[in-house]
């Protein structure tokens, strides 16, 4: 890869990387740091990697970033306060994925990043398991219990009625 | 119950909270009774106890609570068929069968149709609205190698030429000025012979008590330098030819590259001091010009390459100003002039 092909590579790819990021760790500038460090991986790496397998690469680099970067700040997360704001949260809003997002912040990270792979970037269960180092049954099960997760949490909020589904 | 120190403020909060049973509550004042420090405490409490608190409601929140704990403790084992095929259906996982028994399912019971709208909405959706702002940071600026490269070669090329055109310039300066075959100022040419001799003489350049300046003359200069000569001093120039001037080595001189070679440096000597003789009328000590001659010719001779097989036959000129006072020597070298003023 070339420097005009790693530009290319910022332009399309960059505000997905952030957008899944963002969705798992919910810290806006955390968030950018961990987009700034996966690019900056692959500027170290480009000439190893090809343009075709780029966005593979980004998103694995974001992925283990990520999850390094929420078992460092286990220990320093409230969660009281996490809880508070989830039930605030909870209680104001009703669209569907808002609600949604209150569900993935009650999975595990693994979890919630292959859901979100599959959901957000369309990836197989192949590519998400290449992606997360995670066995293809691993991701099977996790999808399956993501999806199940997510309906039960959406049941018990009430928000969805007929009409929204008719929507 | 046992009461002592450590749960005695514990037992406080809950009496004042209501939360000690008769028989505690009973236990609990007998003991503050009995101690008097606790007395000040307790009425502290109770007068707090007077404000108004809003209690929170507990069954209500508890409610929520549970709402919330269950929806992550969820037994994947007891998942129903239903639920199986649905997520399969809605993941693009199911094989026909599996999907017509899905369908089946939803038609079968109403219940079922908005459960599986619901399993259709449990997709995340990204929001385009988010992107990242900051992506000119992560880019790199494209090194056009080729383009640095030959902006290098350029610069390496122009230096090097202006390297050679300051060395051509340098010997250019060093070349003896032309002498021009049109100058009206050359006159009363005359032959004389002359011997061979060797020049020892060792004095300075000194004429009629003036110190002489020896220079090279720029072409540009040389016109300059004449009209002043025209103007202001108005020379009357008695030139004397003293070399061989055959029309050999003019040829030889025009024609190819030449070499001054020992014998004609001799050669010239020997015309200095013919020169000399016949300048000791005139009290003029001439002497200087061999050493001179020589000293120019030979750095001529050093720094161009003039060839091996060319020779050359040196001559001199004396410029006289209206005095009738030698102003300048000419050593004339083929086309090329030594010019010595007198300052």
């Amino acid at each position: 890869m070339n420097i005009n092909e790693y530009n290319k590579c910022v332009d399309k790819f960059s505000d997905q990387v952030y957008r899944f990021l963002l969705k798992s760790i919910r810290n806006e500038f955390e968030a950018k740091d961990l987009v700034q460090d996966t690019f900056e991986k692959l500027w170290i790496k480009r000439k190893e990697i090809e343009m075709s397998k780029a966005k593979s690469y980004i998103f694995t680099c974001a992925y283990h970033e990520m999850i390094d970067h929420i078992r460092k700040n286990k220990n320093n997360t409230d969660l009281s306060e996490t809880d508070k704001l989830s039930q605030t949260i909870y209680n104001q809003y009703s669209d569907i994925q808002e609600i949604l997002q209150l569900a993935l912040n009650k999975m595990k990270p693994e979890q919630r990043s292959v859901i979100l792979l599959r959901d957000l970037e369309g990836y197989s269960y192949d590519e998400i398991a290449e992606i997360t180092g995670l066995s293809l049954s691993a991701v099977k099960v996790y999808i399956f219990r993501g999806r199940l997760f997510l309906k039960t949490f959406l049941e018990k909020s009430h928000v969805l009625s007929l009409d929204d589904l008719e929507d | 119950m046992i009461i002592n120190d450590n749960n005695i403020e514990e037992l406080i909060v809950d009496y004042v909270d209501n939360k000690l049973d008769s028989k505690s509550s009973q236990e609990f004042l007998n003991y503050i009774k009995q101690n008097n420090k606790y007395k000040d405490l307790l009425n502290f409490y109770v007068s707090s106890n007077e404000y108004t608190i809003i209690k929170e409601n507990i069954s209500l929140n508890n409610e929520f609570k549970n709402n919330l704990k269950h929806t992550t403790e969820f037994d994947y084992k007891e998942v129903a068929y239903y639920d199986k095929l649905a997520v399969l259906v809605n993941e693009k996982q199911a094989s026909k069968k599996e999907e017509i028994a899905f369908y089946k399912m939803v038609l079968k019971d109403n219940n079922k149709i908005s459960s599986a709208g619901i399993y259709a909405n449990c997709k995340i959706k990204a929001d385009r609205s988010i992107t990242f702002s900051e992506k000119n940071k992560l880019k790199h600026k494209e090194n056009n190698k080729i383009l640095k490269m030959w902006i290098s070669i350029a610069a390496v090329t122009i230096c090097l030429l202006f390297g050679f055109w300051n060395i051509i310039k340098f010997n250019e300066k060093c070349f003896i000025e032309p002498v021009y075959k049109s100058n009206s100022k050359i006159n009363n040419i005359r032959e004389i012979a002359y011997n061979k001799i060797e020049d020892k003489s060792k004095n300075e350049i000194i004429i009629n008590n003036t110190k002489i300046s020896t220079k090279t003359i720029l072409p540009k200069v040389k016109d300059e330098e004449e009209k002043t000569i025209n103007d202001k001093l108005e020379l009357q120039t008695q030139t004397t030819l003293i070399a061989e001037n055959t029309n050999k080595t003019e040829q030889i001189i025009r024609q190819s590259n030449f070499k001054i070679k020992e014998p004609e440096i001799s050669n010239l000597y020997a015309q200095v001091n013919e020169q000399n003789e016949n300048l000791i009328n005139e009290n003029i000590d001439f002497s200087f010009i061999g050493t001179e001659a020589v000293k120019k010719i030979k750095e001529y001779k050093n720094k161009v390459d003039l060839g091996e097989k060319a020779s050359l036959n040196p001559k001199i000129c004396l410029s006289r100003n209206e005095e009738g006072k030698i102003c300048k020597v000419g050593i004339w070298i083929g086309e090329k002039q030594i010019s010595l003023w007198a300052k």
